[in-house]
């Protein structure tokens, strides 16, 4: 069996990414002006930070054959409640601790609901989309834009201060990211979580509570989603309540699966995730800079994107064992 | 009786008469109190917003609610949360309920044209909001949003003239949402008048704070001596203020930006300097004068859009030195009528 040369020139997924990602970068770097400059890779990083936060929170649900459609509603809705309750008088850090229970709340409730009502993932989190946003809407928040004034004491750091010149939001990504890391590589937790979603009947009869782990790996999406909401509510002092509504969720399934975590679960880590990651934020940052109108803007990422999953497709075709086509 | 007797009991009577009758007797009528007071009563009005979770809405509905709880009718309030079907068959719905009047809040200019030409048609006077289809309703109340988009260009080249770099950034909400297109006209058609202004960039935020962050953050790097943003909402513009803070350019950069006109996002920014300047399109005082025409429509009943007018809001100007305590409002305020 030839493996030797054939896997070196084998690309999956990710590695497909990051050959666009640096053919995108050199190009960007040679004929855009300002793009290669220190500040303006920060921005660039800053500015998908939050996008990154949130794909590893899903990129572990994903890899525990699950998803989580309600990532955008937690975020919004639990970190508007915080600062509704903040701007009604109560102390930040009490307001911060009643917000990120009710996130592990609400993912405990969609972890229950997946394991133990057994309800398909998908369908699960698209209504609890609809319950969080309902619920938020009638009895958690006032308006949609919550403006955040008043003194939020060192919280603001998160969202506005640097380390050396590195922006917070950024140092955040990377800590999360190594973090999650490690416990996806290094703990039986990760190790459950990989094996549930490569096989779950398998494991159910190796004796890994693989419902309580459910419920579990939910809890930790909201969780995340928590951390980046409070992040992006100290970048710009207000919470957007409308993200519930829009695509926002698509751009992080697009980043986890564009990555190289394929949805069937499984395989992927945090390196995918980051990957990804990149090679969105370089398209925006990019695009910015070359002032290109938002309508066009969406059509580029689309085709740079459909490119990858074709190319994918065609170097990695089907597997008659998993009839999987490509790597995702 | 005797004849005294009758008569101290005929003037007591007289009396009593006159007294239960004065008491039953209403307030001394001015010729046109008395009717206006009967107006109100049992009259039904509906209210077809957007959604209800902006201050602008809520604003609105602070005064007529408060009118309505004096004066004696009833207002309800049916609210779909952006999504346009929701809105259509609440009009629909109410288009069969038959209130008196009807505010319709448009998100577009197309989508609730028919509905509201078939409520007029069934004697529903209505009232449009803030952004109008091309049917005229009995009346419309709403901000120039033209207009809007020319008064923040010029405030721009006004604080972008001589000694600075001239380069002037547009964020701007959804490409498609009717009030940015027409603010981007208005921009665009304004810049046309001030050939020394160098637009160097415009790109959409999507009203999203945190967009607008990114994408001002991305500018600000490109254009070391970018002289000013043009944001068109002061929700979204925060966004801009916070990657102004950040890149330490607070001083050099100036920051343009509208709204309703808000304590919490209008009117602090300004007196802390991340909004150079304020076209405000102020939400008070369209509440008070939709809160007006309800009363005037309640009266008049007028045959449903025969006689159409218009109150288009004043675009006012507000900068860190004319700003002053009055010149913000907060929905609390609203409710108790200050």
């Amino acid at each position: 069996m030839k493996i030797g040369a054939s896997s070196v020139l084998r690309l999956n997924q990710e590695r497909m990414v990051l050959v666009i990602t640096a053919v995108l970068f050199v190009l960007f770097s040679i004929f855009l002006n300002g793009f290669f400059s220190l500040s303006n890779l920060l921005s660039l990083l800053q500015n998908v930070s939050i996008l990154g936060i949130l794909a590893i929170g899903m990129a572990v649900v994903v890899i525990g054959r699950g998803i989580d459609l309600t990532m955008v509603a937690v975020m919004v809705f639990s970190t508007g409640w915080s600062f509704t309750l903040f701007a009604g008088g109560t102390e930040i850090s009490l307001a911060l601790m009643l917000g990120l229970l009710l996130a592990l709340v609400l993912g405990a409730a969609n972890g229950f609901l997946i394991a133990y009502v057994e309800i398909p993932a998908i369908f699960a989190t698209l209504a609890m989309t609809t319950v969080i946003s309902g619920l938020g809407r009638y009895a958690l928040v006032t308006s949609e834009n919550i403006f955040i004034s008043g003194d939020v004491g060192w919280f603001s750091e998160l969202g506005s201060g640097a380390i050396a010149v590195v922006p917070m939001p950024v140092i955040l990504f990377f800590i999360i990211s190594c973090l999650t890391f490690v416990m996806l590589k290094q703990t039986r937790y990760g190790a459950f979580i990989y094996a549930i979603g490569d096989n779950p009947l398998a494991s159910r009869n190796s004796g890994i509570p693989i419902r309580p782990m459910m419920v579990l790996i939910y809890c930790f999406s909201a969780l995340v989603s928590f951390c980046a909401g409070l992040i992006m509510a100290m970048t710009v002092s207000s919470v957007n309540t409308n993200l519930a509504n829009s695509t926002m969720v698509y751009d992080i399934i697009l980043v986890v699966v564009i990555g190289g975590i394929g949805l069937a679960g499984g395989k992927g880590s945090i390196r995918n995730v980051i990957s990804g990651t990149l090679l969105i934020g370089l398209l925006l940052n990019g695009l910015t800079i070359m002032n290109i109108g938002y309508s066009a803007q969406n059509i580029i990422k689309s085709l740079i994107l459909l490119l990858a999953i074709i190319v994918d497709s065609m170097i990695n075709p089907r597997d008659e064992q998993t009839s999987q086509q490509g790597d995702i | 009786m005797t004849l005294s007797k009758l008569t101290k009991l005929t003037g007591a009577l007289a009396i009593a008469v006159g007294i239960a009758g004065s008491a039953a007797a209403e307030r001394p009528n001015d010729g046109l109190i008395l009717d206006y007071q009967k107006s109100f009563e049992g009259k039904t009005v509906a209210f077809v917003p957007v959604t209800m979770g902006w201050d602008l809405t809520q604003g609105w509905m602070a005064a007529v609610q408060r009118d309505a709880d004096r004066l004696g009718y009833e207002l309800t309030i049916r609210d779909p949360n952006w999504s346009g079907d929701a809105g259509a068959q609440a009009i629909a719905q109410l288009i069969n309920e038959k209130p008196d009047v009807m505010i319709v809040q448009n998100a577009d200019m197309q989508a609730y044209a028919k509905l509201i030409r078939r409520a007029m048609k069934e004697g529903i006077n209505v009232i449009q909001m803030n952004m109008k289809t091309p049917v005229n309703t009995d009346a419309f109340i709403g901000g120039d949003w033209y207009g809007v988009g020319v008064s923040t260009a010029h405030e721009a080249a006004r604080l972008c003239g001589e000694g600075t770099s001239r380069k002037v950034a547009v964020i701007q909400g959804p490409v498609t949402a009717p009030p940015n297109q027409l603010g981007v006209a208005g921009v665009n058609d304004a810049m046309a008048e001030h050939p020394e202004i160098n637009v160097v960039a415009n790109q959409a935020a999507d009203w999203d704070a945190s967009k607008a962050h990114s994408i001002a953050s991305t500018i600000i790097k490109q254009h070391d001596d970018l002289c000013a943003f043009i944001g068109l909402w002061d929700n979204m513009d925060v966004g801009i203020a916070a990657a102004i803070r950040e890149a330490g350019k607070k001083e050099q950069i100036k920051l343009v930006s509208t709204g309703g006109g808000n304590r919490e996002l209008g009117c602090t920014n300004i007196k802390d300097g991340s909004f150079s300047s304020y076209v405000k399109v102020d939400t008070r005082d369209q509440a008070n004068l939709l809160a007006a025409t309800v009363q005037m429509l309640l009266q008049v009943q007028p045959e449903a859009g025969t006689q159409p007018f218009g109150l288009y809001t004043e675009n006012k100007i507000l900068t860190p030195d004319t700003v002053t305590e009055a010149s913000c409002w907060s929905v609390e305020q609203i409710k108790a009528g200050n």
